[in-house]
This record gives structure tokens, sequence and C-alpha cells, in this order.
């Protein structure tokens, strides 16, 4: 704390990681349950639980990372690191109906955010869409 | 002296530190639909334990909705029921059911909780700088080499304090804010014939 000049950077951090914030696009792609191509029933609704059913579970979502850091030269660094994260649910389900070309319930839809800030400079942000689904099978 | 205040601010710097980690953690649970409206995610309907083909609708109209839920950031889990809403677009376009859902998550904002990050992460900083340049010069000033330092520990003081204000101003921000969900649903609204369980 000997030496004030560290205060502007600081200042430069905070108002970068505040724009990185806010900037980001949404993974709007990935957090998408698309089945109307497909052509076996996929039902929403409440249904009564089959004799024989098998449960699967498919996530997909969106996980980002960033740090930035003050430079003794002056300026700032912000290292991000973002991805997503699996396939869209759509495309992982539709290995649901190679097995089980009858039909399949959706039992539940979870849509979960997770974001964490350390003093503007260290931050993370997630996003997943979590689905389980049941499908009936014959013994 | 010193090394009582220098332990003092390292103190309040882990504290601060720890103090400003800010995190939100949110579930939304779509509830199920309940069964007198058949709604499907792909191109056919199963309707009780009987499959109804695309072939067999009697009227097909395609809807978009949009759907805003806004919900506190206090509450770590919300269920959000799309039946009101399905019904509706249903109803307006004289069909019985609803085939090829897409549900997607088309936003999720919140000014609250990015504004309340800011506000305590500025805080801690101004707290931090300005307290431990208060706490500095006044050390230094009962030292052998006071000076006219003693004129800034006030103008230090007022800022460490006004850091302490916003900090605290923060978690009243974080309890009173809401995050909003953008949530889309497109579909077909159709009409079938055989009769509903």
């Amino acid at each position: 704390m000997k030496n004030p000049r560290i205060l502007p950077y600081l200042l430069i951090v905070g108002l970068l990681s505040a724009m990185v914030f806010s900037c980001a696009s949404f993974p709007q792609e990935q957090l998408t349950l698309n089945l109307a191509n497909e052509i076996p029933p996929v039902t929403l609704n409440e249904v009564a639980k089959p004799a024989h059913a098998r449960n699967f579970t498919y996530e997909a979502g969106y996980k980002s990372q960033s740090m930035s850091a003050a430079t003794r030269g002056g300026g700032t660094i912000t290292m991000t690191m973002s991805g997503n994260q699996n396939m869209p649910l759509g495309t992982q389900m539709q290995t649901l109906f190679i097995n089980n070309p009858e039909w399949a319930a959706i039992t539940s839809l979870v849509f979960s955010v997770d974001l964490s800030n350390v003093l503007g400079v260290l931050s993370t942000t997630s996003y997943t869409l979590r689905t389980d689904a049941e499908v009936p099978f014959q013994k | 002296m010193k090394h009582t205040s220098i332990f003092a601010i390292a103190l309040a710097f882990l504290a601060l530190t720890f103090g400003s980690c800010m995190s939100l953690h949110q579930k939304l649970t779509f509830k199920a639909i309940p069964s007198d409206l058949p709604v499907s995610a792909s191109s056919s309907i199963l309707v009780g334990d009987k499959v109804v083909q695309l072939d067999e609708f009697e009227s097909s109209v395609p809807f978009s909705l949009q759907k805003e839920i806004k919900i506190p950031l206090k509450t770590p889990d919300a269920v959000v029921d799309l039946y009101p809403d399905l019904k509706a677009a249903v109803d307006k376009s004289g069909g019985n059911a609803i085939a090829g859902l897409k549900i997607s998550i088309k936003d999720f904002s919140s000014s609250d909780y990015y504004w309340a990050g800011f506000e305590r992460y500025m805080g801690a900083y101004f707290a931090i700088i300005g307290g431990a340049l208060a706490i500095e010069i006044s050390a230094m000033s009962t030292g052998t080499y006071a000076s006219g330092s003693d004129n800034f520990v006030l103008p230090c003081a007022i800022i460490g304090g006004a850091g302490a204000v916003l900090f605290g101003a923060s978690f009243l921000h974080e309890r009173l804010g809401n995050s909003v969900y953008t949530i889309g649903l497109e579909g077909q609204s159709v009409k079938i014939s055989r009769p509903l369980q």
C-alpha cells in the first residue's frame, strides 16, 4: 500500500471486467430443447410410470472463466476461457430413438445458472440445461 | 505501531477480499404439463398410450411466444409453469394439443447482480485503499518524522468510509434485486380428433 499509483489500474480492471460481464453473448443454441424433427412422440406431460423404464440424463451448457490482471507497464490483461459443453440436447437425444423407437417422456427439465466473482478480477459464468428422459421397454 | 498497522491492513484486505466474493446459483425447474393438454416435443403426440401421427392432425397452426420470468436473487430454486401460456396459445388457434414444442432459454440477465457485484468490489477497493492510507498516515504522523501529513488523514478516512458504505449497500442491492429469464416457446398448435384422456 506504499504505492498509490496502483489505484488507476485497479479502477481499469474493475471497469473492464464489468464490460466483459455485460457484453458476453448468450449461448442460446446450447440451451434449447429442440426435437421437432424427431418422429417418435416425446411427451412433456405427466405420464404414468411404465412397468419397465429406462432413464437417461442429458446435459448441455456453457461455461466461461475470466481473469483480469493489471500489468506493471500499464493496462490490463483479461484472459477469458469459454466454451460450450457437450452437443445440443436435441442432437444428444437422437441416440434415445436408435434403441427405443416407441416413445419417450421428458420427466424433468432444469435450467441452472452459476455465477461467481471475486473482487471483479476473477469471474466464472456457467449455464446448464439438463433433462431427464424416460423410455419404456419390453422385457 | 508500524507492525500493528501493517497487520491490520493485511487483515482488512483479506477480510474484504473474501467478503467481496459474490455468487449466484439459481435453478429453474419446468413443471410437468397436466395431461388435459397433450404436449409433445417431437412431431407426433402420445395421448394416453396411443400415438397420434403427423398425418392424423386435423389442423396445425404454428405459434411462437416469449415468456419473461423475474426471480429474486435470493431465491435458489424456482418453478416455471408453462401450462397457462401454452393453453392460451392453443385456445387462440382452436387446437387441443401441441406438437414439436421447442423450449429455449433465450436470455438470462441480471443487472442487479452485476451492479451489486460492481458496488461490492469497488467498495472493497476504496475501503481497503482509503482505510489503509488513513491508518498508514496517522501512524506516520505519530512517529518521529511527523509533518503536515495529518491533513491527509481525514480525506483518506472519508474515501475508506465511503467504500465501506458502498460495500454494505451492495448486500442490500443483492437482497432486493432480481434476475430475469427469457424463455422462448415455439411449436404447432394442432387439433386431434381422438378422445383425450
